[in-house]
């Protein structure tokens, strides 16, 4: 090796060396709050248990700020009553206070039922004014783990068992609802088993971060797009109303996903991951079947056949992706639909 | 006095023509075109520094996106769909067929060393000099990108080791299998410009099994950065967004370096390059 | 009678459809051998089969009793010159040669030594840590000379060595190789001039169209040669004094000029040459900076014989 060729791998090596101690330093200075989002996704997901079965999530600060939310506002304007009284009670502007929410269905396991839910939302809240809300609703205040939690038992009494019981006693502490204030600006809602559990894994413990499955999908949804939800399908089968060629392939569909960027319109895509690539395959068929339906039953109407020739079936292997795009116009539309059955004299656009 | 000597191992040999060829390979006429292929990488992320301190975060398709966002962008469509195969065609088809057209290969034939143990050892001067080379770029472009659009340097660090990896997984892999072309075909260069940017993106495309027969397909699998979904090219990507498992795909371009390397050194031992000088 | 250092054996080599060597069979023994031929005779042919840079189409090939082909433990024994100026230009004479004796296995500090050892016997060491791409033509042979002889190697084969040598190089290099026979290596060296040959060593191998001609002696070929005109190029410092003097030589049959060049016809090389060489050693006309003899003369010796 000539010495010029030496003093050049001794300069490669040494940027590389400053660049990569420089990059250590920034991520050292960093780490308390990249810990928790350097395996991707909103910070919040540290509080959801390993094994949830449906997470979702929608930055509501670029929602609310977004074409398509102006356009729903003109087009609905009954919705701002009910916005105004949450306001008033609660002290919390949804358009301008809350900046993130992550919603959690828990899956069946331990103490959790699968009927446990929980919102944590980051934002700008008055902890005071909602405790005096909760405690007005009979709510108790706990300390848990150096956390303030409001319990209220009184949430899940209307709940009635199919066979016309009320839940045994037990059952109904466990299903109690709370709501804790984790951190400055992030209270977490639901099921007191699942608010407690957010507690637990705010001190350490296997939160969904540590399920390498579900990040990687969740990696995938969180870029680019505003709001997204992934799960199990088994979580999300006994509540779908699906045709029967769909049913008939639910058992081979493991994880499912819906990601969407909601700014003019909303553009997304639905993704299913089977358990195998034949399962992809029959799957990929039915939707087709179903899409090639639906294009011809869109009529002459060219918003609801723009949004229907935007479906794009993709994917390989185990994944069948479908993209679609909604159009700003196709909202207008059912603003006009809204508006002439509150009004049916107005003329229709 | 020198009868009963053997031939040095092949890893001794190739160790010696790597140091023999690192110089080489550095400061040959590819230099200027390995610079300004690097170079322009570093230039944009001085454009994109600039504008982003006078005009605010970059938009793209009308969202705002921050420097992280940026520096993936530039990672994938940049350097891995494009400055790691341009090098991995140039440099690897080149490795033999340069000696040949200096005719310096008569003094590396000549010597007792195994002819693979020259190839193994100008594919390591290759990898050596492309890798020392690629990475600082990537350094520069990742320092002047990443904090713009209110990106966090320290966030997006360890996607940056991340990327240091699949880079080099790529040069490898790229830069085998172009050794192999280059040291089986007389025309290696058409060829593996016709297998990188024919090939390639084409088969990527295809639904099947035919984009397993690309190096890119196992690549997409380190890629620690996402593409956008919000535009039809977003969507386009989106299609062939499966992607094998990672260990899968270090398993693969594993193989398919083995392969290729061991292909080019059966290769090399038994043609007669003077034929060709 | 000692083994033979090179044995072919109905060897033959194609080049598509044309013949490079064809169905030759003879031995070359040790010491001192030279190969005699025009251009196109098929001398780098063989060169490049005795080296195992080829592989023989037909028939076989030993040197120093193996085969070459794909048998890299005999390089520690042979050390090649080849016949192409061809070099990494960016490095020095020294780095150079000690980076192709580190591939012999020597460690760095050896290897070092060794090129230094080398370059110095082919007077290169004043110039061993200049760019090889600064090197006159005349280094530039010797360079590739020291490579060929830095790992002292049983068996020297050299390809047409002395071309664009100046006159005192080229003295000092016919001794070096003469010098090599009598320490009891064995050398193979091709040339198409026959005095350089005749210079080195009285055994001969004269190769024509792709056959040997005659093996042995060489003083039956000088005899023919002889009758011969034989031109010579000759670059020097002050070309036209030179040619003056040469010129009044009586063996000096024209002279022309091309470029900084004399391009002399002589009747009698052997002559000419020594005193080249003795004008070259006074330094009278300057330094006299390449010869070489573009005369293909020879093949006038060659039709000859085929005849």
């Amino acid at each position: 090796m000539t010495t010029r060729t030496r003093y050049f791998v001794f300069g490669s090596l040494l940027v590389l060396g400053v660049g990569v101690a420089a990059g250590l330093v920034a991520y050292s200075l960093g780490y308390s709050t990249i810990a928790r989002s350097s395996a991707g996704g909103p910070p919040e997901l540290q509080y959801v248990p390993r094994d949830a079965a449906i997470v979702a999530y929608a930055d509501v600060q670029d929602v609310m700020g977004s074409d398509l939310r102006r356009r729903l506002k003109a087009a609905l304007p009954s919705s701002e009553n009910g916005q105004e009284e949450f306001q008033a009670r609660t002290g919390i502007n949804v358009e301008t206070d809350i900046d993130r929410v992550v919603a959690v269905l828990a899956r069946s396991s331990g103490s959790l039922e699968p009927h446990d839910g929980m919102v944590v939302a980051s934002g700008r809240f008055d902890n005071t004014r909602i405790e005096s809300l909760m405690r007005e609703h009979g709510a108790q205040v706990e300390e848990y783990r150096n956390k303030r939690v409001l319990v209220s038992a009184d949430a899940m009494h209307r709940r009635i068992e199919p066979d016309g019981r009320t839940p045994p006693a037990a059952d109904r502490a466990n299903r109690t609802f709370a709501l804790a204030f984790l951190e400055p600006g992030i209270i977490a809602v639901g099921s007191s088993t699942l608010v407690r559990h957010a507690v637990d894994l705010d001190a350490g413990g296997d939160n969904i971060t540590t399920n390498d499955q579900v990040m990687a999908l969740v990696r995938a949804l969180d870029n680019g797009n505003n709001a997204w939800a992934l799960g199990h399908f088994e979580a999300l089968r006994p509540e779908a109303r699906l045709p029967d060629d769909i049913v008939r392939q639910l058992p081979a569909i493991d994880l499912f996903s819906v990601s969407a960027h909601i700014d003019g319109g909303v553009y997304g895509t639905l993704r299913a991951e089977t358990r195998d690539d034949e399962a992809a395959s029959n799957l990929r068929d039915v939707v087709r079947g179903l899409l090639a339906l639906g294009r011809l039953q869109a009529g002459s109407n060219p918003e609801v056949q723009a949004m229907m020739q935007s479906l794009e079936l993709g994917g390989s292997g185990r994944t069948v992706a479908l993209s679609f795009s909604v159009p700003a116009e196709l909202f207008d539309l059912m603003g006009d639909y809204a508006r002439r059955r509150h009004s049916p004299g107005a003329p229709a656009r | 006095m020198m009868e009963g000597r053997t031939a040095p191992t092949v890893a001794a040999s190739a160790l010696r023509v790597f140091d023999l060829s690192l110089g080489q390979m550095l400061w040959s006429r590819r230099s200027v075109f390995l610079a300004i292929l690097l170079g322009a990488p570093v230039l944009m992320a001085v454009a994109i520094r600039v504008l982003g301190a006078r005009l605010g975060p970059i938009e793209v398709n009308g969202r705002a996106v921050n420097g992280a966002a940026v520096f993936g962008l530039m990672i994938w469509l940049l350097y891995i769909r494009f400055i790691v195969p341009v090098l991995g065609v140039f440099y690897g088809t080149s490795l033999i067929a340069d000696e040949i057209d200096d005719k310096t290969i008569t003094y590396l034939f000549t010597r007792p060393i195994r002819r693979s143990a020259v190839l193994l050892g100008k594919y390591l001067a290759y990898l050596a000099s492309t890798v020392l080379l690629v990475l600082p770029s990537v350094m520069l472009v990742f320092f002047l990108v990443v904090p713009t659009g209110e990106g966090s340097l320290g966030a997006a660090f360890p996607s940056l080791l991340a990327d240091f990896g699949m880079l080099t997984a790529g040069l490898i892999a790229y830069g085998a299998v172009f050794a192999f072309v280059g040291a089986r075909l007389k025309r290696p260069l058409v060829a593996g410009l016709v297998f990188a940017f024919g090939w390639e993106p084409a088969a990527l495309l295809l639904p099947g099994y035919l984009k397993r027969l690309t190096v890119a397909y196992y690549l997409q699998a380190l890629v620690a950065h996402e593409r956008p979904q919000d535009s039809p090219i977003g969507m386009l990507l989106q299609v062939f967004r499966e992607v094998p498992p990672v260990g899968t795909s270090l398993i693969s371009l594993a193989l398919i370096v083995g392969l290729a390397l061991w292909a080019a050194s059966r290769a090399v031992e038994g043609r007669e390059y003077v034929l060709e000088q | 009678m000692s083994a033979p250092v090179i044995a072919a054996e109905g060897l033959s080599k194609w080049y598509g459809q044309i013949i490079g060597l064809n169905d030759v069979t003879f031995e070359v023994p040790p010491g001192i051998t030279g190969l005699l031929g025009p251009n196109g005779a098929g001398k780098s042919t063989f060169m490049k089969l005795a080296t195992g840079q080829l592989q023989p189409s037909k028939g076989r090939i030993a040197v120093l009793g193996q085969t070459i082909w794909g048998n890299p433990s005999l390089y520690f024994r042979i050390g090649f010159c080849p016949e192409q100026d061809a070099f990494y230009e960016r490095m020095t004479g020294l780095e150079w040669v000690a980076a192709l004796v580190r591939l012999n296995g020597a460690d760095e500090t050896s290897a070092a030594g060794a090129a230094r050892r080398a370059l110095g016997l082919v007077d290169l060491l004043d110039a061993a840590d200049r760019r090889i791409g600064a090197y006159s033509k005349g280094m530039r042979q010797r360079v590739k000379m020291a490579q060929a002889i830095a790992h002292d190697p049983e068996l020297l084969i050299l390809d047409e060595p002395l071309a664009g040598m100046d006159p005192l190089a080229r003295r000092k290099t016919i001794r070096m190789i003469k010098e090599w026979g009598r320490e009891g290596r064995s050398v193979l060296v091709s040339s198409h001039v026959l005095h350089e040959i005749e210079s080195m060593t009285p055994n001969i191998l004269l190769i024509n169209q792709g056959r040997i001609l005659a093996e042995g002696n060489v003083h039956q070929i000088r005899d023919l040669i002889d009758e011969h005109p034989h031109k010579v190029y000759v670059k020097a410092d002050r070309t036209r004094a030179l040619a003056r003097e040469l010129l009044a030589q009586e063996d000096v049959l024209s002279l022309a000029f091309e470029g900084e060049a004399v391009v002399v016809q002589t009747s009698k090389p052997d002559a000419f040459y020594a005193r080249l060489t003795e004008l070259a050693a006074s330094g009278v006309h300057g330094a006299i900076h390449e010869v070489t003899s573009p005369d293909d003369n020879l093949q006038a010796v060659f039709e000859y014989l085929v005849k």
